[in-house]
């Protein structure tokens, strides 16, 4: 009788270490996953706040999202690639940020008011021409036509 | 108003040229952050810069994935498509560096001995 409540308890208590030990590791599993939100929230808070929401809630956010719920996330395997993506972030968010802000002026200089100062045929058979925007940025395009209207100005008339 | 399907000129570093390659494999398929940087080897650090260089430059796009956040479980992420322009600019300066970097054609070797 003693035998068999000894099997009994020993069954529930292999039962409850199994229980235990599950929760563990989800605990663990979970915390661990705060790690490289943590570092990047840290590099985010090196950011400019104008880019701030376009790029740390745009952009890094969700693809540190994707690497640890991923259909390839195993618990080591994202923890190390999560963590790997946000500290390569994290040391070069200087670097980020003065490329970023360069391509933001750049952006927006093409979409205003851009003077472009010189247009220069490349070939004329396929239409590509090369544009000096200001005075230092040169663009390439392809597929150019120009067609040009005379709508009015000073001098002579064309005879 | 004109508008123009413009790509400002860059230098091409290898490592530019790394990630130029994956888009041009396929010009219509958007790329996302961690599969440039698997499919490339290049660590987020270094692979962001380059990506806002070639956004600055006109040469990618930046788009939204196209999925709904409450099903997917976790935000859409923000992913790049390589523009016309910049497709056949990168095709014809990657032929360009490659051809700077080919190793010239050996020299004809003379035979051990030989006299003449």
């Amino acid at each position: 009788m003693t035998g068999y409540l000894l099997a009994a308890l020993g069954v529930l208590g292999g039962l409850g270490m199994i229980v235990i030990g599950d929760m563990v590791s989800e605990e663990v599993r979970d915390r661990l996953d705060h790690l490289p939100h943590a570092i990047l929230r840290f590099a985010a808070k090196r950011l400019d706040p104008a880019l701030r929401v376009t790029v740390y809630e745009d952009e890094w956010l969700p693809e540190l999202t994707y690497i640890l719920k991923g259909d390839e996330a195993r618990p080591i395997t994202r923890l190390i690639h999560g963590t790997r993506y946000a500290v390569s972030i994290l040391a070069n968010v200087g670097r980020i940020t003065q490329h970023l802000n360069r391509a933001h002026s750049q952006i927006a200089a093409m979409q205003n008011n851009t003077l472009i100062t010189a247009i220069e045929i490349i070939d004329p058979a396929t239409g590509e021409a090369r544009l000096t925007v200001g005075n230092r940025s040169h663009w390439t395009v392809h597929d150019v036509r120009v067609n040009v209207h005379v709508v009015s100005g000073p001098g002579k008339p064309p005879s | 108003m004109m508008y123009i399907d413009a790509v400002q000129d860059l230098d091409i570093t290898p490592k530019m040229a790394r990630v130029l390659k994956v888009f041009l494999e396929d010009p219509g398929q958007p790329r996302y952050g961690f599969a440039l940087m698997k499919l490339t080897g290049m660590a987020s650090g270094s692979l962001y810069p380059m990506l806002a260089k070639l956004e600055g430059a006109g040469w990618l796009i930046r788009g939204r994935e196209d999925i709904d956040p409450r099903v997917a479980g976790r935000p859409a992420r923000t992913h790049y498509t390589i523009t016309g322009a910049a497709a056949s600019a990168a095709r014809v300066q990657l032929a360009a560096l490659s051809e700077q970097y080919r190793p010239p054609a050996p020299s004809r070797l003379r035979p051990q001995g030989s006299t003449a």
